[in-house]
C-alpha cells in the first residue's frame, strides 16, 4: 500500500495492480486491428441499437448521381438579399438556453440562416461566458429528426398527422369554462409563460399548474418555507466562501445552477503567484465519487443513509463551539475516519467564523429536516447575507414533490378532466411512481402533450400539440430575481410547431391568437409592463427592447442581503434520515450528460464520457474498490472486471446491469446514474441502460429520496461485450507492473512502444505528465518543478540537429494554456470541439473498439490515498509540437508544420498509414476506420460495412448542424485537433481587413469559449503581453513530456489542492 | 437583424418591395418571374477555403486578375484554371501590402530587413501562403 501512496498517479485499479490483461490491452493502440474481419463478417450486421448508434436521428438518404460530364451547377440568388446575411459570414444572436429550470446566457452562431454552434455570452455576469456540455449539445436537438414534426392524435404510441385547425377544434370541444384542468411542467422560469398561464386560468378558473423538477430540490424549498416563510432557493455565492462543505450537492455538474456556480467556485481558487497563494477549502461529504466530489480538497465518505447523521454531527460540532443549541442524535458513522474528518471540517468552519470570515454549507438532501439543519448551520456561521443571498433569489427549481402526489390523487379520483403536459415534462419516466401516473392517465378524458419530442408521457396522451425548440422561438426568462433574459429565434420553425403558450391561449379564446406573432407581442407587452417599468436607463420602450435584445439580457440586481429566519429545531432530530443497517446501499445520481433522461436522445451527450468513470452510452453500477491487509484489492462479489453483468435488486425491481469498479466509495455502497432506460422516444434514447427512477422511494413529506437501502447485487452473470469505457484508450504514461520482468514498475505506455526495440529507457518511467501540489507545499513543489524543467531543458539542448526556433520568432507563434487548477473536467470543451469541428459520433460498439474520434479528451487520473484518492482532470489535445514526432514519419507529408507553429493535417493527402498516430507520444490522433459521416462521394464504390444502416450525420436534417468551414473527413484518413485553424484564419483576416494588428483575445478556440471556468486560453507566444505568456511564465507552468524534446505548445499549470496538512 | 427591427422597418420594406415589383413587372409580364438562375462558371475544387475579401480588400487584387476581362465577355467563361498549382504560383509571386497594413507589424524580422535594405518585398509565400492549412481546414 505504502508503495503507491502519495507519489503515484493511476487511472484505474488494473493500472495500479498491473494486471496482465491490462498491460496487453495497452500493447496496441488501436484495438482489433483486423478491419478485414469486420468488413467481411455478418457479425457486424448491426442492430440499430449498437454499432453507430445513430440516435433519434433517422434517415433520409441523399443519392448522388454520377454523370459523365461536369454538370452545370446553378445558383439561385436572392431577389432582395436580407442585409444581415452574407453567404460565408456567420451571424451571432444573443439568446438564452432554457431547459426546464436550467439556464445559460448564450450567443448562437448561425451560417446562412441555420444555427450551428452555441457559445457563452461573455457580457452576461451570470455565467461570465461559461457553458456546459448540455448547452453545447443543445443545437443538435434542433435537428433531431425524431422531434414532433406536426400536430396530431396519438394511437398506439404513434402520432397520426393532423393540422392545427383540427387539433384546436378537438381540444376546444372538450373544454368548457368549468372544466377541471391541470397543467404539468418542469420548473418554468419564463415570466411570460407565467402570465400566459394566469390568463388561461382566468378563462378556466378550475385550472392548476403543477411544476416539478426532473431531479427534485423539494426539501430546500420546504425548509426555506418553514424558516423564512417563502418557498425559495436562495442565491448561493461560492466565490465569497473561504470554506465550502457540500453534503452530496453536485453543484459543479447538475445541482440547481452548475454553470453559474462553477464560475463562482474557481474565482477564489486560482493561483497566479505561488508566493501569495490563497484559495478556498472544499469538503465534500458524499457516498460515491461524484463529479463535484472529484474536485474537492477533502472527500469524506459516508453511506447514503448516513447523510442526515453526518449533517447533524457537523452541526453539533459547530454549535458546541459557537454556543448554539444542539440537537440530540446518536450513532456513529460506519467509516471511522469520516468522524475525525468531519471534526476537522467543523474546526475549519469554526475558526473561520471566529475570524469573521464566511463559509457555505449546501446539501442535495431531499429531507426537509436535514435542510432545516443546513439552514441553521449556515445561520450559526453567519453565512446569510454573505455567501447566501436572500435578495437575489433563484427561480431555477420550484417543484415540491408532494404537489405531484396530490395531482396523482386527483387524477385517480377522476376529478381531472383535462391534462396538458407542457414542454419536455415526462412524469411517466422521471418520477418514481411513473407507472402509477400511467395508470392514472387512463382516468383523464383529455391529455395533450405540448413538448418538442416524443417520450413516455407524450406518447400516452391523446393529442400532440408540439411546441418550438428554444432556438426557433421567442421567449423570456428570469432565472434569478433581477436577471431578465430573452430567447430569440435563430431560424424559422423547421416543422409545423407552435408555442405551447400560444396554443393554450388559443384554446382559451384569447384575443389576437389568430396572429402568428401573438406570443411575440405578448412577451413584449410583458416586458413593457414588468421589466421596462422598473428601470430608468431608457425612456422609450423601443430603445430598451432593442438594447435588451441585442445583449440578450437586462440585469438589475440588488445588494447581497440576508434575512432573519426562525429556525425551530424541535422535531428535527427525529425527522432526519436514520442510518440503515442493511449490508448494501445504492446512491442514485443525475449524470452530467443526459440528466434525468431529458437529454438522452442527444448523441453528443451520450458519447461524452462520464468524467469520473469515463464510460459512454450506458449506465452501470459503480462498485467500491476495497484494499485488504494483504495489499490486494477486493471487490464486491469478486467482480473484478469492468463490464461484468450482475443482477441488481433494488426496492423490489430487478435489472441486469454492467458494473464498473470505482475508487473513493465507502464500503457497502454502490451507485448508479439516472436518466437511462428510456422506453419511448428517439433512437438514441430508447434501450440504452436501465431506468432507476422506478426504484426510488419517497419520505413522509412525499420528497423523493435519491438512494435505496437494502439492495442486492448478484455474482457475475455475464459480460457486456460492448461495454464502452475510454478509460484505457489512448493512455499516456500510465504506470503498471510488468509481469514479464519480476513485477517491476514500468511505464506501460512505453513498454508498448519499446517492445519491438531494445527495451526500456528506464529513466523515462517518471515522465512529466501530471504535476500537483498542495497549498501548504506549493513553494517547494514549484521549486522542484523549476529544477525538473531546467534538467529537461539541458537534456533537450544536447542535440545534433539544427535549431529552427528562429523560424517561429517572426509573425505569430500560437500556443495554448490549460490551468489544471481551473479545469473541473466538465466536458463542455469536448462537446464544443465536436460541434465546431464536425467530429463524428461513432456509437457504443465502436467506442468499445477504441475507435472514438474526439479530438480532445479529458484524462482523469487518481493520486494520493488509494482508499480515498484525489482526482485530477487533464484535457489532452494535439500539442502542436514544434519538433513533432508525427510529422517526420509521414511518408506523404500529409502532416507538417506551419510557420505559425501549427501542426497541420492535410486530409486529402493522407493515405492512412497511421504511422503518425503510433508515433504520437500524447495519443491524440484519430483514424477514420469507417465512413462515419458518409463524406465519401460515391458510397456505391465502397464495400459498405454499415450494411444499409446510415450513420450519424448521414441524414440531411442532421447535416444542417455541420460547420461549413471545416472539412467533413472521409474514411481512411487521420484527423486531430487543428487548434481551430478556421478561427485563427478568421481572426487574422478580420484584423487584416480592418488594417490593424491582431489583438490578444481576438482569436478564441472552441474549447476556450466553452469553458465555464476559463481554464483554457489560446494566444500568441510572440506577443510578450499576451495572457498566454502570463500563464506560461507562472511558476506552476509545465509542459507535458517536456523532457522528450518534442517542444509541445500546450502549457499546463499545476493542479493545486488545499487539503489540511494532516491529509497531504 | 432582429425580427423586431424588421417589424419596425416594415413600412420601408413594403415601400422598397413595391419599387422592386414595379421594376420587375410590366403589362406583358404581370407576375415576377423569380430570380434568374445563375450558372456557376468559376467552381473552386472541394475542400479549399477561399475568401474574396482576403484577396480584394486585404490583398488589393483586381477582379480581372482571376476572372479575366469579364466586362468585355459576351459569354462569361472560366479564365483561370483555379487549380492548386495556379493558386500556389500566384502566392509565390505576389507581394503582400506589407508596409501599408499594420496587421503585418507582427512580422518584426521582415520589417528590420526592409529597414536595413536586405529585403525589398515580402511575398505571400514568405508569410506562410503555401502552407496546407491556409486553405485546407
Amino acid at each position: 500500500m505504502s508503495d503507491f501512496q502519495n507519489e503515484s498517479i493511476w487511472v484505474s485499479s488494473d493500472d495500479l495492480q498491473g494486471s496482465k490483461e491490462f498491460t496487453e490491452t495497452l500493447h496496441s493502440e488501436f484495438q482489433n486491428l483486423s478491419i478485414v474481419d469486420n468488413i467481411g463478417s455478418d457479425n457486424h450486421d448491426h442492430s440499430r441499437r449498437d454499432f453507430l448508434k445513430y440516435l433519434g436521428f433517422s434517415v433520409g438518404a441523399a443519392t448522388i448521381a454520377a454523370a459523365c460530364e461536369t454538370p452545370a451547377r446553378r445558383a439561385l440568388p436572392y431577389v432582395t438579399k436580407p442585409d444581415s446575411i452574407v453567404p460565408g459570414i456567420a451571424n451571432y444572436y444573443a439568446s438564452s438556453y432554457v431547459r426546464g429550470g436550467d439556464y445559460c446566457p448564450i450567443l448562437v452562431k448561425t451560417r446562412e440562416g441555420r444555427p450551428i454552434k452555441i457559445e457563452g455570452n461573455r457580457q452576461n455576469p451570470f455565467a461570465k461566458g461559461g457553458t456546459s456540455a448540455r448547452v453545447q449539445a443543445a443545437v443538435l436537438d434542433l435537428y433531431d429528426s425524431s422531434r414532433f414534426q406536426f400536430p396530431g392524435s396519438v394511437t398506439n404510441n404513434a402520432v397520426q398527422e393532423s393540422d392545427w385547425n383540427t387539433i384546436d377544434k378537438a381540444v376546444i370541444a372538450k373544454l368548457n369554462s368549468g372544466s377541471t384542468i391541470r397543467l404539468i411542467s418542469h420548473t418554468n422560469i419564463s415570466p411570460s409563460t407565467k402570465a400566459a398561464i394566469s390568463l388561461f386560468k382566468s378563462k378556466f378558473p378550475n385550472t392548476e399548474w403543477v411544476q416539478y423538477d426532473p431531479v427534485s430540490c423539494s426539501a430546500i424549498l420546504m425548509a426555506n418555507e418553514k424558516n423564512f416563510g417563502q418557498r425559495i432557493i436562495p442565491g448561493y455565492r461560492f466565490d465569497k466562501a473561504d470554506c465550502i462543505v457540500s453534503f452530496g450537492a453536485d453543484f459543479l455538474a447538475t445541482w440547481i445552477s452548475p454553470i453559474e456556480y462553477a464560475a463562482q467556485y474557481v474565482q477564489n481558487r486560482q493561483i497566479k503567484d505561488v508566493k501569495s497563494a490563497q484559495m478556498s477549502r472544499f469538503f465534500m461529504v458524499e457516498s460515491h465519487m461524484s463529479y463535484t466530489g472529484s474536485n474537492a480538497d477533502q472527500r469524506i465518505l459516508i453511506r447514503p443513509s448516513e447523510q442526515g447523521l453526518a449533517i447533524a454531527k457537523l452541526y453539533n460540532l459547530v454549535a458546541a463551539s459557537l454556543g448554539a443549541e444542539q440537537i440530540s442524535v446518536s450513532g456513529k458513522l460506519a467509516n471511522s475516519k469520516s468522524e475525525s474528518l468531519l471534526k476537522s471540517a467543523a474546526d475549519n468552519l469554526v475558526s473561520l467564523s471566529r475570524a469573521g470570515k464566511h463559509s457555505l454549507i449546501v446539501s442535495d438532501s431531499n429531507n426537509t429536516a436535514e435542510q432545516i439543519l443546513i439552514n441553521k448551520l449556515n445561520s450559526v456561521l453567519n453565512n446569510y447575507g454573505q455567501t447566501i443571498d436572500m435578495a437575489n433569489i433563484s427561480f431555477q427549481r420550484s417543484g415540491v414533490d408532494k404537489d405531484m402526489l396530490n395531482l396523482l390523487g386527483e387524477m385517480n379520483s377522476g376529478k381531472v378532466q383535462a391534462l396538458f403536459v407542457l414542454g419536455d415534462a415526462n412524469p411517466l419516466f422521471e418520477l418514481p411512481n411513473g407507472n402509477d401516473f400511467k395508470a392514472a392517465f387512463g382516468k383523464v378524458g383529455l391529455k395533450v402533450a405540448m413538448g418538442t419530442s416524443p417520450n413516455e408521457t407524450s406518447l400516452n396522451c391523446n393529442y400532440v400539440a408540439p411546441t418550438h425548440h428554444f432556438l426557433e422561438t421567442w421567449d423570456d426568462v428570469q432565472p434569478k430575481s433581477g436577471f431578465y433574459g430573452i430567447v430569440q429565434p435563430t431560424i424559422d420553425p423547421l416543422f409545423k410547431t407552435r408555442n405551447f403558450q400560444h396554443s393554450l391561449l388559443k384554446w382559451a379564446a384569447v384575443e389576437g391568437t389568430d396572429s402568428a406573432d401573438f406570443y411575440y407581442n405578448f412577451i413584449q407587452n410583458q416586458c413593457k409592463a414588468s421589466v421596462f417599468s422598473n428601470q430608468n436607463q431608457y425612456s422609450s420602450f423601443q430603445s430598451f427592447w432593442d438594447s435588451t435584445l441585442h445583449d440578450g439580457f437586462s440585469i438589475r440586481t440588488s445588494e447581497i442581503s440576508g434575512r432573519t429566519g426562525s429556525f425551530d429545531l424541535s422535531g428535527v432530530a427525529g425527522s432526519i434520515t436514520k442510518p440503515s443497517s442493511s449490508k448494501l446501499e445504492l446512491k442514485v445520481y443525475e449524470p452530467i450528460g443526459v440528466g434525468n433522461g431529458i437529454h438522452s436522445n442527444n448523441p453528443w451527450l451520450q458519447e461524452l464520457p462520464d468524467p469520473v468513470t469515463r464510460v459512454v452510452w450506458d449506465n452501470y453500477l459503480h462498485i467500491p474498490i476495497k484494499w485488504n491487509e494483504a495489499g490486494k484489492f477486493e471487490y464486491l462479489n469478486n467482480l473484478d472486471t469492468d463490464g461484468d453483468l450482475v443482477d441488481l435488486k433494488a426496492n423490489g425491481i430487478d435489472s441486469r446491469i454492467p458494473i464498473v469498479r470505482q475508487f473513493g466509495m465507502p464500503d457497502g455502497t454502490c451507485a448508479i446514474a439516472l436518466g437511462y432506460g428510456r422506453q419511448l422516444g428517439g433512437r438514441g434514447a430508447v434501450g440504452v441502460g436501465k431506468n432507476m427512477n422506478i426504484c426510488l422511494k419517497r419520505d413522509s413529506d412525499g420528497n423523493i429520496q435519491y438512494f435505496v437501502t437494502g439492495i442486492e447485487v448478484s455474482n457475475k452473470v455475464g459480460k457486456d461485450e460492448r461495454f464502452a469505457s475510454v478509460q484505457h484508450h489512448h493512455t499516456l504514461g500510465v504506470r503498471g507492473k510488468d509481469q514479464e520482468s519480476n513485477n517491476e514498475v514500468i511505464n506501460v505506455d512505453e513498454k508498448t512502444m519499446m517492445t519491438l526495440g531494445d527495451g526500456f529507457q528506464g529513466s523515462l518511467t517518471k515522465r512529466t505528465i501530471l504535476r500537483d501540489a498542495n497549498l501548504s507545499n506549493l513553494q517547494e513543489k514549484s521549486q522542484a518543478l523549476k529544477e525538473e524543467r531546467k534538467k529537461a531543458k539541458h537534456l533537450n539542448e544536447q542535440t545534433l540537429y539544427p535549431d529552427y526556433s528562429e523560424v517561429y520568432n517572426n509573425g505569430h507563434h500560437w500556443g495554448l494554456s490549460v490551468d489544471l487548477n481551473g479545469c473541473i473536467g466538465c466536458g463542455a470543451c469536448q462537446v464544443a470541439c465536436v460541434a465546431e469541428n464536425n467530429v463524428p459520433i461513432v456509437g457504443k460498439k465502436e467506442v468499445n473498439r477504441h475507435h472514438e474520434m474526439t479530438w480532445m479528451r479529458i484524462d482523469r487520473y487518481y493520486y494520493g490515498d488509494v482508499e480515498n484518492p484525489s482526482v485530477v482532470y487533464q484535457p489532452m489535445m494535439c500539442q502542436h509540437c514544434d519538433n513533432a514526432p508525427c510529422e517526420n514519419v509521414c511518408p506523404v507529408a500529409a502532416t507538417n508544420h506551419s510557420a505559425e507553429g501549427l501542426n497541420q493535417m492535410a486530409y486529402n493527402r493522407c493515405v492512412g498509414t497511421r504511422y503518425c498516430a503510433n508515433n504520437c507520444p500524447y495519443k491524440v490522433r484519430r483514424f477514420n476506420w469507417f465512413d462515419y459521416t458518409t463524406a465519401d462521394l460515391f458510397p456505391k464504390n465502397e464495400n459498405n460495412p454499415l450494411k444499409g444502416d446510415l450513420p450519424f450525420y448521414a441524414d440531411n436534417l442532421t447535416r444542417m448542424v455541420l460547420n461549413p468551414d471545416v472539412t467533413v473527413r472521409s474514411r481512411g484518413v487521420i484527423e486531430k485537433c487543428s487548434m481551430c485553424v478556421q478561427r485563427i484564419q478568421e481572426g487574422k483576416l478580420l484584423a487584416k481587413r480592418e488594417s490593424r494588428p491582431l489583438r490578444d483575445g481576438d482569436i478564441k478556440t472552441a474549447c476556450q469559449t466553452a469553458c465555464p471556468t476559463g481554464a483554457i486560453i489560446f494566444g500568441d507566444q510572440n506577443d510578450p503581453n499576451s495572457e498566454l505568456n502570463k500563464r506560461w511564465n507562472r511558476d506552476t507552468n509545465y509542459f507535458v513530456l517536456e523532457e522528450i524534446n518534442v517542444r509541445s505548445k500546450v502549457g499546463y499549470q499545476m493542479r493545486i489542492t488545499n487539503k489540511m496538512e494532516s491529509e497531504v | 437583424m432582429s425580427a423586431d427591427g424588421q417589424k419596425a422597418d416594415q413600412g420601408l420594406v413594403d415601400h422598397q418591395w413595391q419599387a422592386i415589383k414595379t421594376s420587375l413587372t410590366s403589362e406583358v409580364k404581370p407576375k415576377i418571374q423569380g430570380p434568374i438562375q445563375w450558372v456557376r462558371i468559376h467552381n473552386l475544387p472541394d475542400h479549399a477555403y477561399f475568401n474574396h475579401s482576403q484577396h480584394v480588400t486585404a490583398g488589393k487584387v483586381a477582379c480581372q486578375q482571376c476572372h479575366g476581362k469579364v466586362e468585355n465577355m459576351e459569354v462569361v467563361k472560366q479564365y483561370a484554371p483555379l487549380s492548386m498549382g495556379w493558386c500556389i504560383n500566384c502566392h509565390r509571386q505576389t507581394e503582400v501590402k506589407f508596409k501599408d497594413n499594420p496587421f503585418y507589424n507582427d512580422y518584426k524580422k521582415y520589417h528590420e530587413e526592409i529597414k536595413s535594405g536586405k529585403r525589398s518585398k515580402v511575398t505571400v509565400e514568405e508569410i506562410g501562403g503555401l502552407e496546407c492549412q491556409k486553405c485546407h481546414y
